[in-house]
């Protein structure tokens, strides 16, 4: 059953289909999130935990002739937002390694071997707007339609974000 | 700069099972329990009815008020006002409509506002935006023209 079917479903009242959804995206939102925060696993949870409950009372106003991924992507991507104004937060200094585990990504930049290990750090270390559309489409694995659903901005400038980031990181390369 | 402090990786397949399993009981046990309760239809169908007649309104509204500000500045003869100079300069000054001019601001920002909040705005082609602007010229038109039309009846029937 496809997500939006399940949604239908709970839109009528099956409350416990909500859990489907849950299960579906707990792993790849956390992981979303997480990356867009750099914050410790309890902080994130909490903030996921309000992704779900906000998705659960907002149901009834998701369309389901669209698609359910980006639309709770994007109250994902609205709950960090927040986070960062709520705690005033503007740069995070990232301790914790991250693993280079794009291929993709890697191939695009040409990066050296040796460098390669950097390449997580260094997408955390991005302005929010380019770090988010890297994390999308490198990672999430979002086309440009789904990323302009999700940042609600026009498809094309999906494309400028992600050469003007890929430059960005380029440089610091 | 706000320092995190080094964790441990929240990988590892125990790890995230643990994590996604205690996630879901907590949000399910919310939900079933009533403590999160879904917002009903009718109020994202009244709000979006009611985002999309306010813009209605507020692009009726600013093109008439428009239509009137356009019409009564030609009134005022500028052409001719600006030949008197200073003098000209401070009859525009002080008979200006400012208060239309302010409406009709007040109208356009609140019908972008309006606009932002329509969802899949930012999808906006430039068909769009052609289709927009366009139709707000027509209606501009069809505005100043009633009120020509109007104008050109009260002189023929003798009311002015």
């Amino acid at each position: 059953m496809i997500d939006e079917e399940i949604v239908a479903l709970i839109q009528k009242g099956n409350k416990e289909k909500f859990r489907e959804i849950v299960e579906r995206y707990e792993t790849k939102l956390f992981w979303y999130v997480k990356r867009l925060v750099n914050q410790p696993g309890e902080e994130v949870e909490d903030l996921l935990q309000e992704v779900f409950l906000n998705a659960y009372v907002n149901l009834q106003g998701f369309d389901t002739g669209k698609k359910f991924s980006s639309w709770i992507y994007r109250i994902a991507h609205n709950k960090a937002i927040d986070y960062f104004k709520k705690k005033k937060i503007k740069r995070v200094e990232i301790v914790e390694e991250m693993e280079a585990d794009d291929k993709k990504l890697i191939e695009e930049l040409e990066i050296e071997k040796e460098e390669r290990g950097k390449i997580r750090r260094l997408v955390a270390d991005l302005e929010l707007k380019y770090k988010e559309v890297i994390e999308l489409f490198y990672f999430e694995e979002k086309n440009y339609e789904e990323i302009s659903d999700i940042l609600h901005i026009p498809t094309s400038n999906v494309g400028v974000l992600l050469n003007r980031a890929k430059k960005k990181l380029k440089e610091k390369l | 700069m706000k320092k995190i402090k080094k964790e441990k990786k929240d990988s590892g397949p125990s790890r995230e099972a643990g994590r996604q399993a205690r996630m879901t009981k907590e949000i399910m046990g919310k939900i079933i329990k009533g403590e999160v309760k879904m917002r009903p239809k009718w109020e994202f169908v009244a709000w979006t009815a009611g985002i999309k007649g306010g813009l209605v309104l507020m692009i009726l509204g600013g093109g008439l008020i428009l239509a009137i500000l356009i019409y009564l500045v030609e009134l005022m003869n500028l052409g001719e006002l600006l030949e008197f100079g200073d003098l000209g300069w401070e009859i525009i000054r002080s008979d200006f409509p400012y208060g239309l001019l302010a409406g009709v601001v007040t109208l356009i920002s609140g019908g972008i506002f309006l606009y932002s909040k329509i969802g899949e705005n930012y999808k906006k082609t430039t068909r769009k935006v052609i289709l927009i602007i366009g139709g707000a010229i027509v209606l501009l038109v069809a505005i100043l023209t009633i009120i020509r039309t109007r104008e050109e009846l009260e002189i023929l029937l003798g009311f002015t």
